[in-house]
């Protein structure tokens, strides 16, 4: 005998592990090149165009980097995928499972070594990628952030991995290539969408639930959508709602050793003899039939009750999440051999639906009326009307807020009320409400003559420069757009306007308004600023300064000078 | 040893193999024969350590085998329909068993490779069922396995190559005391190879015996007499099964060869002889004893 190995030395995963990336190498060659055609391939040629056809002294790499590291962590993701795909369909025929579980491996070692074949090879066009990103930093006459690229580095690094990691819980729980894609694209997708039916049932139902959670609740839905839409809001820097790099790290990290813990649990106890039927664990398929079964029951009601969550909705909303769920169960057995089990799946969506509204309808354990103590909080902010008003001292949103949980919901109202509070640790704590505001005009308007607001007012007013000061006036009766305005009338106007704040009435609060004015102009780091400010008839000071600066008049002689 | 000791397997709620015990010894040529869905190829796979049991045990050598690495190194299986890395040749799959199988030969796959004639750069996928078959059979014998186990080994290999392999699993229990367990519906296939089978129907062992020992206890016998006589003078045999063909009488009896062939000479028959039965007929007559219907489990 030949070619023998001491049983102590032998680690046939490893070597099945050499033998798995050796196969793949061709695609991974293929990737690299394609991966290098968009960096430096397509980055330089850009660079180039700048710099030498449109004549730019220097190209800053930041501008374009955000995209090049989302369309690599796109790309990396989406390999890793495809080679999880390939080297894991085994799993789905009879004779592959049979020869791949009888080599002489241990299962969990198998399934490592399979899993680091599809990912590791993919380190490989990544590093080059984010290398040759580096060395465009060091050409002359680009400039652009180091950091940048060293965060999208490890951030494609956590994203590859838990991407990978969770997908594996539907390779190794589907029984066929069929029903992998349909229960990968049903839950991620599925869950999105179940996201958006909570969110517009929490709408309907969940008093003070504020509409602007709607994003960051899909946002945390399916782990793809969170790690990619925070991750572009990390490097682009334009999302408000997304996870700090610390947060969206730590998630990160946890969802993959959790996915990782239970794809190897469910490695291990898998059953062969489950090869080639549709799914080799059945919570899959009832995870995916229930987000099937909502999403029917919550579409059909919503279609044949004009978009109205009425009787006709919940009607209906039986008829389509029994319907959904039978279609689904008809598309996984193949034929309609488990109709009763669809059905009772279909109930339980529709269950889910219906105690979930009914939970919203409760209050949802007291959410509607929960206001956070003052130990907790740092500041607070109040919206309504055009009116967004910031506290350090929210002792009077505090009265506000509990003042309406007082007076509880009432479905007539349709004034919009917004209370957002910032607590001491961080996070934040929002509430919204559809109120009456004359119900509670005595507060407001305390909340609107106080001294913070005031204090706030003038620093709009101050934040002005001297430099290129314009006013628009806009009322039913006369509308001026970009007048001139010297800074003494824009001081004469100031303290005119904080004057009449502690005078003002409950037409400023409810905005019956006689007029709004608009400065213009620049900060002091010249920056474009527009502030309004909101006149109502009581404003006499104001109104006066208004009419000293004789703003019609203004505006004929420009149109002359035009 | 391959012994399996109240072996359960069930799916979806039906036993595959029910409490079966059986024992399959180091060096022979073991042959498991069943019709279809009789649990020959779950046995298997209980073997291999693809399937876990739902009940009892089957171990080799005293250990139990799934998901038990070292073991498994001394087991090579090939399933009824042979798997194969997609657009792999067998230069590629022999680099994979390799690769896995510490004990991997690469003297005797060598000498396989002339033996069946196959292209070993082409890709297996474009080959016939035979051709993919033979494939299979030269990297499973060429790991060396201490327990080679095949199901419907012979299935689309032409009588050359069935031949051909015939003898390398007899030299590969004779040179390198390898058990083979071959399942198989067609015992016509195992007759001349098996030394010891097995017969298994319904999840069940109905018996499993060296070949030695079924042929010690049955025996046909052929016999012609001047004036025929009455049936009842062989009631001193113990007489499966009897027939006359005109002055032909034609018997399956149970017993030694020396003791039957001495009480029929002392009947004067004109012709008397002992033929072996073939493993069909063995099987056939042993099943009558026991109490089963025959046609419904030999196809």
């Amino acid at each position: 005998m030949t070619a023998k190995a001491s049983s102590v030395k032998f680690h046939p995963s490893l070597r099945l592990y050499r033998y798995s990336v050796k196969r793949t190498m061709g695609l991974t060659v293929l990737m690299t090149v394609f991966m290098l055609l968009l960096c430096p391939g397509y980055v330089i040629t850009s660079i180039n165009r700048r710099l030498i056809i449109q004549s730019y002294n220097v190209y800053n790499f930041d501008g374009i980097a955000p995209a090049v590291i989302f369309m690599v962590t796109l790309i990396t993701c989406g390999a890793a995928l495809l080679y999880l795909f390939v080297n894991f369909s085994f799993l789905y025929s009879r004779s592959g499972s049979d020869f791949f579980h009888s080599l002489p491996i241990k299962r969990t070692k198998l399934l490592a070594s399979r899993f680091f074949a599809s990912i590791l090879p993919i380190f490989v066009p990544m590093v080059l990628t984010y290398a040759s990103m580096l060395g465009i930093l060091a050409l002359d006459h680009v400039e652009g952030s180091i950091r940048l690229i060293l965060t999208g580095f490890a951030c494609n690094i956590l994203i590859l991995l838990m991407c990978a990691a969770f997908t594996m819980i539907f390779i190794v729980c589907a029984g066929s290539v069929f029903d992998l894609i349909i229960s990968f694209v049903t839950f991620n997708i599925g869950v999105i969408v179940v996201q958006m039916i909570n969110s517009a049932l929490c709408q309907q139902y969940l008093w003070g639930y504020p509409s602007d959670s709607e994003y960051a609740m899909i946002l945390r839905s399916s782990p793809f959508y969170y790690a990619f839409v925070n991750f572009y809001g990390l490097i682009d820097g334009g999302a408000k709602y997304v996870d700090g790099y610390p947060l969206f790290t730590l998630k990160l990290v946890i969802i993959t050793l959790l996915s990782l813990i239970a794809v190897f649990l469910l490695y291990r106890h898998r059953k062969s003899e489950k090869s080639g039927v549709s799914y080799a664990y059945k919570f899959i398929y009832i995870v995916c039939a229930i987000i099937v079964g909502i999403v029917g029951a919550y579409l059909v009601g919503v279609l044949f009750s004009d978009g109205n969550i009425n009787l006709i909705f919940w009607i209906f909303t039986v008829v389509g999440g029994l319907l959904a769920a039978v279609t689904f169960g008809a598309i996984n057995d193949r034929g309609f051999k488990t109709v009763k089990k669809s059905l009772i799946i279909g109930g339980a969506s529709v269950v889910c639906l219906s105690l979930t509204a009914l939970t919203l309808f409760g209050g949802f354990f007291g959410y509607s009326t929960r206001i956070p103590s003052a130990e907790r909080v740092k500041s607070a902010t109040v919206s309504f009307s055009w009116y967004e008003i910031d506290f350090t001292d929210p002792d009077l949103i505090f009265k506000l807020h509990s003042e309406i949980v007082q007076d509880g919901a009432n479905n007539d109202n349709y004034d919009y009320l917004d209370i957002s509070y910032t607590l001491k640790n961080g996070k934040s704590f929002k509430r919204a409400f559809y109120v009456d505001l004359n119900d509670y005009i005595d507060t407001l308007l305390e909340i609107y003559r106080s001294d913070e607001n005031k204090a706030s007012i003038e620093k709009q007013f101050n934040s002005f420069t001297e430099n290129n000061l314009a006013i628009s006036l806009y009322s039913d009766e006369n509308t001026v757009d970009g007048l001139y305005l010297t800074p003494a009338e824009l001081t004469r106007l100031k303290e005119a306007y904080l004057k009449d704040i502690s005078s003002a009435t409950a037409n400023s609060i409810t905005g019956e308004l006689y007029c709004t004015l608009d400065i213009s102009g620049f900060d002091k780091d010249y920056e474009y600023l527009r502030e309004s400010f909101y006149v109502e008839e009581g404003f006499k000071n104001t109104l006066e300064v208004i009419n000293s600066l004789d703003l019609e008049a203004r505006a004929k002689s420009v149109d002359n000078e035009g | 040893m391959i012994t399996a000791a109240k072996l359960t397997k069930i799916f979806d709620g039906k036993k595959a193999l029910d409490n079966i015990d059986l024992s399959i010894n180091d060096g022979s040529i073991y042959g498991l024969v069943g019709s279809n869905g009789s649990g020959k190829s779950t046995f298997l796979r209980l073997a291999t350590g693809i399937y876990t049991p739902d009940g009892g045990e089957i171990t080799a050598d005293g250990e139990k085998i799934f998901d038990n690495f070292r073991k498994k190194t001394e087991i090579a299986y090939l399933g009824d329909t042979p798997y194969f890395l997609p657009h792999a040749t067998i230069k590629e799959t022999a680099r994979l068993y390799r690769t896995v199988y510490p004990n991997f030969d690469n003297k005797l796959y060598n000498r396989l490779l002339e033996i069946f004639p196959l292209d070993y750069k082409a890709k297996i996928a474009t080959m016939s069922k035979g051709m993919q078959r033979q494939a299979a059979l030269i990297m499973a014998i060429a790991s060396s396995p201490k327990y080679l186990l095949l199901d419907e080994a012979f299935d689309g290999l032409d009588p050359v190559i069935r031949k051909v392999l015939k003898s390398i699993l007899i030299e590969g229990a004779e040179n390198r005391s390898m058990t083979t367990v071959i399942a198989s519906h067609n015992l016509r296939e195992l007759e001349d190879l098996c030394d010891s089978v097995g017969l298994i129907h319904g999840g069940n062992i109905i018996f499993s015996d060296p070949i030695e020992t079924l042929k010690g206890k049955l025996h046909k016998v052929q016999t012609a007499f001047e004036r025929i006589p009455e049936l009842s003078v062989f009631s001193g045999l113990d007489v499966l099964k009897i027939e006359r063909s005109g002055s032909l009488i034609t018997m399956i009896v149970r017993g030694e060869e020396d003791g039957i062939m001495a009480y029929i000479n002392r009947l004067s028959p004109i012709f008397a002889e002992c033929i072996e039965p073939t493993l069909e007929e063995m099987f056939v007559y042993e099943l009558g004893v026991t109490g089963y219907d025959s046609k419904s489990i030999i196809s």
